[in-house]
């Protein structure tokens, strides 16, 4: 198990954040999957060590992420708000991470081109950040998370920003982690992102885990909920609904109790709102 | 505009209590302690009375005047303020309304002091013009560099410049008694220096977002 | 170190930051060298790193403004989150920040004292207390003051980030409280009250942020005299606010853990330590306009303090003194009283400010005694049976300072037990310190325990001093003797290469010729007896004395012997100070001291007579608008004229000297026209 989570507990102020959260997370690619303030980015910031817990403990490979000295050499970070210094240019922003991570000097002109590489910023690496667009700085913070081999990659948000041939290409790039060993853990509130990339999803609501499995599974979890629904049929609903998507022709509604509209086949999607909703 | 500055001084909730405190209370209480000291000689009271407003007043002039124009430059969202502008919802009006409303707070002081001090009008006068060339001055900078703490920094080291160092262009007289017959021509200086820096500084801000 | 790197690339290529600190270099050098002709000239290392320090407040607040600007582009970058996930990556980021500062400082600080110690070297003084001192004054302030004002920059940027207003407006204030922009208000609770306690705390307050020297203004210079910036206090207060600033950074930078825990409470010790060991400063001369700074204080103090002196119904017959000068004066004072001649209490007279811990007799027994303001007392009853009492006491005087980087403690002071109830202070008419030396003889043993060699009007060394004088007088710090045979000068340290002693010989002389024609007995001699050259800035009795007879040793300002105004002090001595008589006891000066007495001159006293009619005329009608000038023609053609009409046996230049010490209300001008018309007489 390369991370596990135990009991985990946080307070912002007076507010509790995190209400006891419970996971096992292996290597391959995990999403986490909330809405906003559902306490993604505190759950990263504590899996990061920035945020100090209050109760409970991580564990990377058994031993606990504050006492261990192989967690944070082998840790990739890539922050919801990320930027670098203007003055600096690509490559040497990138040298400035390698030092931060202790990457040998021997070593980081040949890491620095091949992260750059997947991210397709070769071409840029003596270009000031200044003149960067804000995909491409992006793009740079994907980069430096997979600096010093990493193995425990976490990323908030990585594809924002990003215009959809980068999106793709970043996709590609999780894809092939998979089946090496490497824990990636992405935050996101994209489901597509979620369906494309990881094998195992965390829904989070409230500070608490709602589901914690595969991606079949969460969508499974809407099976038998989700119905096409005439507009004007709407109000005939029975009990408690969701209207996923509306269109000219009808609707697609996740409800409570069963229905006599059709029936149809539910996505990710449909999962996880059915499980934000409680409806499953 | 005057219904959107008062919410915009309004939103600097305690900030905006600067100025005011510091007419109000330091200069006041400034000028008493040395009233005492004095034993009521208002002679040298009045002396005092005129170094501590030269001292004290005109620094807090570019107070409101950053406040409101960061949130025009620097402010997250900041573009929304400049859609929805009509005709004198300009930053220059706001800074002139903003020079008045000060003026008003020195003017009701200068007038309470002179309830019991002689000769304060060319005092009065002075503060005004150094008053309206510090906005000025501030608004031009501001509307050069896009950020409202070069124009503070800079308005507060003439202000010590002149203070501590006795620099030269200056309308800053302390020690001298400022009785009738004294010199205003630094005051027109200020004055004529202070349009140029509002024009020039309006026509920056003509342009503030179209040039990105 | 690669941070470090990094921070210099990210420096050099902000046109804003770089521009700043280039310019900034580049004004300080203009402003170092700009009267480099003069400071070669003048040869005054002291006076030159004076100078430099100015403006001090300008770097403390430069390098306050460009730590928050390096520091805060973490917040603008969005950089924190990411690098703070790294081993140490915020400590090692600041770190680099941080150094990038102190290369900074150390560029401050290289400029000026290339320019001291180029003075220094020219200088040719040997003292190697000077040398630490410009060093170690110049590494407080072009160093050490910057660094803490860019540790409170990055302090500033990781507690309120991107607030620029507020950050900036705190570094005006912090700047402005090093100055005295301020003095208005503080002010304010003494003003009303009329007590000083209220604005003594205010300046209390005011002194924790006061990183740069005392006393900023623009017409006063800072003081740094006799190493008194030096002090472990003012040391002390920039550990302190270092120790806070790296305190808070390291609450920011280091997450939660054991290492966190033991670095915070070592800056907060250490923080706590150095705020106790500023508070406790001590002796400090503080010379700028609080009611307690050297200048002021006892002119305060004793305004609502009558003195009736009492002279003593007995005497000192010695002192035995053991003196340790470190944070103040602390003192252990054996004395042998003479019998008294009456039934009154022994009085005695020790400044106010001096604590007495304890009196005992011989055998250790407390003695008792009573204590009120400047006066102690003990009963005959109460005296012990041998007369021999030991009086211990601490405190300082904030105008004769006494610390362990210097001493000041003319005779007349009384920092001992003196017999008698005599004034120190008087805020009558010539308001000022009573420089009256004792006039008995006492026996004394004097023992200094200080970090510098002290000097004394005694005969002895190595701090240890015995004979018989009416005072004690002790001077150390940066001071040097000089020695010219017997007789010896004790001088400052950088002014080692003035030649004092040709100078004193030389104003000796001329003072002598001006005696002899003005027909008067030549009293004063400063080449007979030591002489203790006082600090420039330091003005004793503060009525103007500038030349002081303490019986044995002569006290003697500075700037007498810099202007070549001591013959002319010493020539005015007896004459009497009235007004009205000032003025032409200026123009006689300059007339014997410009006045070559060239009586061969051919004058017409007609005309004379006539012009100096027309003077008394205008100033018995005004005389403040028609003061005599100094350099008037017409009275200077008068006394050349007297002293033309000198023979073996009349001298009119003698009445006039007489007169002039004479307290006669006649107008000086009318008995100058009477004296030419007298030698008009004579000569016909």
């Amino acid at each position: 198990m390369m991370l596990s989570i135990t009991g985990l507990r946080k307070k912002l102020g007076r507010r509790e954040i995190l209400k006891g959260i419970d996971a096992e997370l292996e290597a391959g690619v995990v999403g986490l999957l909330g809405a906003n303030g559902a306490g993604k980015t505190t759950i990263i910031r504590c899996l990061t060590g920035i945020y100090d817990l209050d109760a409970g403990t991580v564990a990377y490979e058994g031993e606990d992420i504050q006492k261990s000295k192989t967690y944070r050499p082998n840790l990739g970070y890539l922050p919801q708000a990320f930027g670098m210094f203007r003055e600096l240019t690509v490559y040497e922003m990138m040298d400035y991470f390698c030092a931060l991570k202790k990457v040998p000097k021997e070593k980081r002109p040949a890491m620095i081109e091949d992260c750059l590489q997947k991210v397709n910023l070769e071409d840029r690496i003596r270009s000031r950040v200044s003149t960067l667009s804000g995909g491409m700085v992006r793009r740079v913070g994907i980069a430096q998370s997979l600096l010093g081999d990493a193995r425990v990659i976490i990323m908030d948000e990585p594809t924002s920003g990003l215009d959809p041939q980068e999106r793709a290409r970043f996709k590609n790039m999780v894809a092939r982690m998979k089946g090496q060993d490497k824990l990636a853990l992405i935050s996101t509130h994209i489901v597509e992102d979620v369906e494309s990339l990881c094998d195992r999803v965390l829904v989070m609501h409230e500070g608490q885990v709602l589901f914690n499995g595969d991606c079949e599974a969460l969508a499974a979890r809407a099976q038998g909920l989700v119905y096409q629904v005439p507009n004007r049929a709407i109000p005939q609903i029975k009990g408690e609904y969701y209207e996923a998507q509306v269109t000219q022709a009808g609707s697609r509604v996740i409800c409570r109790e069963p229905q006599d509209f059709e029936l149809l086949e539910p996505s990710l999607e449909d999962g996880y709102m059915a499980v934000m909703k409680g409806y499953a | 505009m005057i219904a959107r500055l008062r919410l915009e001084l309004k939103s600097q909730r305690l900030l905006y209590a600067i100025p005011v405190v510091v007419i109000w209370i330091l200069v006041p209480l400034v000028v008493y302690s040395n009233y005492l000291a004095a034993e009521g000689d208002l002679f040298i009271t009045r002396l005092f009375a005129i170094n501590s407003a030269q001292q004290f007043i005109p620094l807090f002039a570019v107070w409101w005047p950053v406040f409101v124009m960061k949130e025009y430059l620097n402010a997250p969202g900041n573009e929304l303020l400049y859609v929805y502008r009509f005709g004198w919802d300009t930053l220059l009006s706001r800074m002139l309304a903003l020079w008045i409303w000060y003026g008003l707070h020195w003017s009701v002081l200068c007038g309470l002091m002179a309830l019991f001090l002689p000769r304060l009008f060319i005092l009065y006068l002075l503060v005004w013009a150094q008053c309206f060339f510090l906005i000025a001055v501030a608004y031009g900078i501001a509307m050069v560099s896009r950020n409202t703490f070069l124009p503070l920094i800079v308005t507060v080291l003439y202000c010590l410049g002149c203070i501590l160092f006795q620099l030269p262009a200056s309308i800053f007289s302390l020690e001298a008694p400022l009785e009738a017959g004294a010199e205003l021509w630094p005051a027109a200086v200020m004055l004529a220096a202070g349009a140029v820096f509002l024009v020039a500084g309006y026509s920056l801000e003509k342009r503030l977002l179209k040039d990105g | 170190m690669e941070t470090y790197k990094k921070g210099w690339k990210i420096l050099i290529r902000n046109p804003m930051l770089l521009g700043t600190v280039i310019l900034y270099f580049l004004g300080f050098a203009v402003f170092i060298f700009k009267d480099h002709q003069y400071e070669m000239l003048y040869k005054n290392s002291l006076g030159t790193l004076r100078e430099t320090l100015e403006y001090a407040m300008v770097p403390y607040a430069l390098f306050m403004c460009i730590g928050y600007e390096i520091a805060v582009k973490m917040q603008e970058s969005n950089l924190a989150e990411t690098v703070s996930v790294y081993k140490s990556g915020l400590l090692r980021v600041y770190g680099g920040w941080a150094l990038l500062l102190v290369t900074l400082a150390f560029i401050n600080y290289a400029l000026p004292m290339g320019q001291v110690l180029l003075i220094y070297q020219v200088q040719g003084s040997q003292s190697g207390l000077l040398v630490r001192h410009l060093l170690l004054c110049g590494l407080l302030y072009h160093f050490v003051t910057p660094c803490v004002g860019g540790a409170i920059g990055l302090m500033l940027a990781v507690w309120l980030k991107k607030r620029r207003i507020l950050v900036y407006s705190v570094v005006l204030i912090l700047t402005l409280l090093t100055t005295n922009y301020v003095a208005p208000i503080l002010f304010i609770p003494f003003n009303i009250t009329g007590q000083t306690a209220g604005t003594d705390l205010l300046y209390w307050l005011k002194d924790l942020f006061t990183l740069t020297p005392y006393g900023l203004e623009p017409t006063a210079l800072p003081d740094i005299l006799y190493g008194l910036p030096m002090e472990p206090a003012r040391w002390l207060l920039a550990l302190f606010w270092l120790s806070g600033a790296v305190l808070v950074l390291i609450r920011n930078a280091v997450p939660q853990s054991k290492r966190r825990c033991v670095l915070l409470a070592s800056c907060l010790a250490i923080s706590l330590a150095s705020f106790v060991g500023w508070a406790m400063r001590g002796s400090v001369l503080i010379e700028d306009s609080r009611p307690s700074a050297a200048g002021i204080y006892d002119q305060l103090h004793y305004i609502d303090t009558p003195y009736e002196e009492v002279k003593p119904a007995f005497s000192v017959l010695s002192y035995d003194l053991d003196l340790c000068l470190y944070r103040e004066l602390s003192a252990t004072v054996r004395m042998e009283l003479s019998a008294a001649q009456d039934d009154r209490d022994y009085q005695f007279t020790l400044y106010h400010r001096f604590h007495i811990g304890a009196i005992q007799d011989e055998q250790g027994r407390d003695v008792r005694f009573t204590r009120e303001g400047d006066q102690f007392s003990i009963t005959q009853a109460d005296m012990p049976l041998n007369r021999k009492i030991t009086v211990q006491y601490t405190g300082f005087s904030p105008k004769f300072y006494s610390n362990a980087q210097g001493v000041s403690l003319p005779g007349y002071f009384p920092y001992y037990p003196i017999a008698g109830v005599r004034s120190i202070y008087s805020n009558d008419v010539l308001s000022g310190y009573d420089t009256r030396p004792d006039t008995h003889e006492h026996m004394f043993w004097v023992q200094i325990r200080a970090p510098y060699p002290v000097y004394c009007n005694l005969n002895g060394s190595g701090n240890c001093y015995e004979g018989v004088s009416t005072n004690l007088s002790l001077f150390g710090g940066l001071m040097e003797p000089i020695h010219n045979g017997p007789w010896t000068l004790y001088v400052e340290s950088q002014n080692r290469n003035k030649r004092l002693d040709e100078v004193l010989i030389q104003q000796q002389a001329v003072y002598d010729r001006a005696c002899q024609r003005l027909g008067r007995e030549s009293r004063l001699d400063v080449t007979q007896k030591n002489v203790f050259f006082l600090p420039v800035y330091f003005g004793f009795g503060s009525n103007g004395e500038k030349l002081e007879d303490m019986g044995d040793h002569w006290l003697i300002k500075q700037e007498m012997v810099d202007a070549e105004m001591l013959a002319e002090e010493m020539l005015k001595r007896p004459w009497n100070d009235r007004d009205g008589h000032q003025d032409l006891c200026d123009a006689l000066c300059v007339y014997l001291r410009e006045g070559s007495g060239n009586t061969e001159q051919n004058v017409d006293p007609h005309e004379i007579l006539l012009d100096l009619q027309t003077l008394y005329e205008l100033n018995v009608k005004d005389p403040v608008v028609n003061s005599i000038d100094s350099a008037d023609p017409t009275v200077q053609a008068a006394f050349a004229f007297l002293e033309k009409a000198q023979t073996s046996t009349y001298f009119p230049l003698q009445k006039l000297d007489a007169f002039l010490c004479s307290d006669k209300e006649d107008n000086p001008l009318g008995v100058l026209i009477n004296l030419v018309k007298e030698a008009m007489n004579h000569d016909a």
